[in-house]
């Protein structure tokens, strides 16, 4: 979590010390009442009952006030809770014997009156109905005290309240400049972070299709016997080139791209027809049309996959045959590539070989699929991947795209 | 409750105002160093003049100073240099006040006429108020009723032993309710903005790249390949098209440009995000020392405040980013989990401690509460951090 934003975190504050105003208030009515039956209690002789009920209308009125928060319910809040606080303060100075507990009795009902009416997230609102409530709670009880005949109340702890809301309100709806600089450099950084999974996934795919096209051709041209070039060498060739320096053979995935379930079956079909032309027994089994639940970017991803894994025993297993499986889980669609051929051990696989790795481990990984690859030398290897139907992007953005143009025709692991 | 609902209860009972918006409660830290500081002073000026029993000047006194060690607990705990508030400092602060209102009260031992001059009541509950931003509503329940009881305890013990028109009761009750009402509204306070905070806090999961971004970055993806296909491959193909037979010169060039793509594309798929936004800040891969590419294993939150610091400081006019370096390993520190990783990054910072201080403060604030066990050294012209994480 990175913080709130700029423009948010003012109004949280503001709400979230609104209703710390409001809960004061409720616990300094509950407070007053609580003491007067205490009192009562303690001592039958003071007679509370009435301020006790003077409180409830004050009670009321603020959670009207809560439930609404306009502007009228605020008015309406002072003009009942300034009654109450007459009414109470009549009863307290008849009753209640000690002068600071009276004080204090005072304070404590003068104090909602401070704490409910700013209801707005502006600071200078809640101040001024801060100060309109404690003029309003002064003038009641001073009418009261008038009335009853007893001598002036000082009521610090209102006065305290008032200030500490001034100071509270003042602070904390205040953001420092530097806070103002620091959080958008955040939210800048949150979204170059994706823009970054993303690009680091469009050069893998990238990677993995030069890998699949260009440095198949330079390494079979590196290896090629003296005399005329292979035609289907050279055909293959003229194709890719053409494709990676013309058309946009790297482009996010569309709706429009998904052309449907028989196609990614076709697409499949074609792929191993490719292979079995240039001299690969490839057996097919299971469940080909699993292949067509798939989504567009997924099974792009797993077809590219399962045409590097057949270029590699094409080129390294030392056999002219493979068995391609391919099953539905129900969750997912498993392809398996399998060869007896000669086998290797992928921990010995050079750093610098980026078949296994590029076009197969992290082409299926960032379509939210997973690989096992179990092989050890002379005894086969057989390639198992797994793509779910209901995709997860892996890191983020960084999986949803496809590339278009040629199949895969890849040389090293 | 659906799972988003309760991971959000979960997270809003243990997270901190502080900790959901490390910003915000930086702007509000000067609120308590004042409530602090003007709590000692009340305290302080009552303690001399206003005095209804002489009592001990000595345990007034060290009223004043448990008092002061409080605000001083405080204000040394919420500084964004050292944040998160720790629960150590709460539970410290809370027992100083504690004990502050004992003397206090053992400091006018007697008849007391007016409870009211007996500032530790409000004290206790201001106290409370100033850590509401520092602390998960729990612990400001806890410390605040733990306070209350030691109040009402303590004006409960004086009003029996000395009884005025008061009733014990009462005068136990009046001693805790301060304390009882602020610390409902700082619950209600750290309750509610941690719901809030829950909703509309950033995460750098919930952003997502545009369609038309995109295809910008595949274009731009495209065309940077495009460049090394029609400088070296297609004119090599294309000159090999023309050749009846395949020469030893031509194996050998086809090799050669194969190698140095393997080469490009494997220092590529090696190259950290880290190192690229270094890079990006003007400094240099060698500059970062992470072997087995460990920084790769943040998460995406961590990845985003780690990023902001680096841009700042890659970007600040007194920080020379050919001198920046940062190493990282797993952890070897005894006890450590297998998983733990520690990054070192050290950068000369033309400044003095204070600049760098007034520079990076905020960033320290953000990065403290990602990476708890953050260490900054800051010296005049240098600046070093240090902390760990697990691995995702």
């Amino acid at each position: 979590m990175l913080g709130i934003p700029t423009h948010l975190a003012p109004r949280v504050n503001a709400w979230s010390t609104v209703r710390a105003f409001h809960a004061a208030a409720v616990g300094s009515v509950v407070a007053a009442a609580v003491t007067l039956l205490l009192y009562r209690l303690a001592d039958p002789d003071v007679r509370v009952a009435g301020a006790v009920l003077a409180l409830l209308p004050m009670l009321a009125m603020i959670g009207v006030h809560v439930q609404f928060g306009t502007w009228r319910s605020a008015v309406a809040f002072l003009l009942v809770g300034g009654a109450c606080t007459w009414w109470y303060t009549t009863v307290v100075e008849r009753e209640v014997p000690a002068g600071w507990v009276t004080s204090y009795l005072l304070s404590l009902a003068v104090i909602p009156l401070v704490l409910v009416g700013g209801a707005g997230a502006v600071a200078s609102r809640v101040v001024v109905w801060s100060i309109g409530g404690f003029v309003v709670g002064r003038l009641a009880t001073a009418v009261a005290v008038l009335q009853v005949g007893g001598p002036p109340r000082p009521l610090v702890l209102a006065w305290i309240t008032l200030g500490f809301v001034i100071a509270l309100v003042l602070f904390t709806s205040r953001n420092t400049a530097r806070s103002e600089r620091v959080q958008p450099e955040l939210l800048r950084s949150a979204r170059e972070e994706h823009v970054s999974a993303y690009r680091a996934g469009v050069e893998a795919e990238a990677a993995a299709i030069l890998h699949d096209t260009v440095l198949n051709h330079l390494g079979a041209v590196s290896l090629a016997p003296d005399g005329p070039m292979d035609p289907q060498l050279v055909r293959t060739i003229e194709a890719d080139v053409a494709m990676l320096t013309g058309k946009q053979w790297l482009a996010p995935t569309s709706p429009s791209s998904e052309a449907g379930p028989d196609a990614t079956v076709a697409a499949f079909d074609a792929m191993v027809d490719e292979h079995r032309a240039q001299g690969l027994e490839v057996t097919v089994t299971g469940d080909p049309a699993a292949l067509s639940r798939l989504d567009a970017t997924g099974a792009t991803a797993l077809l590219r996959a399962v045409g590097q894994c057949l270029a590699n025993v094409r080129k390294h297993a030392g056999t002219d045959a493979a068995e391609v499986s391919v099953f539905d889980d129900g969750a997912s669609c498993t392809v398996m590539v399998v060869d007896d051929g000669r086998g290797f051990d992928e921990q010995e696989t050079g750093s610098d070989r980026m078949g296994l790795r590029g076009s197969v481990r992290e082409r299926i990984g960032r379509v939210g699929g997973d690989v096992q690859v179990w092989s050890s030398p002379g005894s086969g290897t057989s390639v198992m991947m797994t793509v779910p139907y209901a995709r997860v992007d892996a890191g983020d953005d960084g999986g949803s795209f496809a590339v278009t143009g040629e199949s895969d025709r890849g040389s090293t692991r | 409750m659906s799972r988003v609902d309760a991971v959000r209860a979960a997270a809003r009972g243990s997270r901190t105002a502080q900790q959901y918006d490390p910003l915000g409660a930086m702007g509000s830290r000067p609120l308590a160093v004042v409530l602090g500081a003007a709590g000692v002073l009340w305290a302080l000026v009552v303690s001399v003049f206003d005095r209804d029993v002489v009592g001990s000047p000595t345990l007034s006194a060290l009223t004043v100073l448990l008092l002061a060690a409080s605000g001083a607990v405080v204000i040394a705990a919420s500084s964004p240099f050292r944040a998160p508030f720790p629960r150590w400092a709460f539970v410290l602060h809370v027992a100083l006040l504690a004990a502050a209102s004992v003397a206090s009260v053992a400091a006018q031992w007697g008849p007391d006429r007016n409870a009211l001059n007996d500032f530790m009541c409000l004290l206790t509950a201001t106290g409370v108020v100033m850590v509401a931003p520092y602390r998960p509503w729990r612990d400001l329940a806890a410390g605040g009723l733990a306070l209350a009881v030691v109040d009402a305890a303590a004006w409960g013990t004086a009003a029996a032993v000395f009884p005025h028109q008061v009733p014990v009761s009462v005068a136990a009750f009046l001693g805790a309710a301060p304390t009882l009402v602020l610390t409902a509204a700082s619950v209600v306070f750290a309750w509610t903005f941690g719901g809030l905070a829950e909703r509309v806090q950033i995460r750098a999961g919930s952003y997502s790249v545009a369609r038309a971004e995109r295809d910008g970055i595949a274009e731009s993806v495209q065309a940077d390949r495009s460049v090394i296909l029609a400088r070296d491959v297609a004119p090599f193909f294309a000159e090999l098209r023309t050749r009846e037979a395949v020469t030893d010169a031509d194996r050998a060039r086809a090799r050669a440009i194969a190698d140095g793509i393997r080469r490009a594309m494997v220092a590529d798929a090696d190259r950290t995000w880290f190192e690229y936004a270094v890079t990006v800040g003007g400094g240099t891969a060698k500059s970062v020392d992470d072997p087995d590419g460990l920084i790769a294993t943040l998460d995406a939150d961590q990845r985003t405040v780690v990023r902001t610091f680096l841009r700042a400081a890659l970007g600040a006019a007194t920080v020379d980013p050919a001198r920046f370096h940062a190493t990282v390993r797993h952890s070897e520190e005894p006890g450590a989990p297998p998983d733990r990783v520690e990054v070192r990054m050290d950068l000369a910072v033309d400044d003095s401690d204070v600049g760098i201080h007034r520079t990076f403060d905020p960033y320290f604030a953000v990065l403290r509460v990602t990476f708890p066990d953050l260490d900054v050294a800051v010296r005049p012209s240098s600046l070093a951090l240090r902390f760990s994480y697990d691995q995702h």
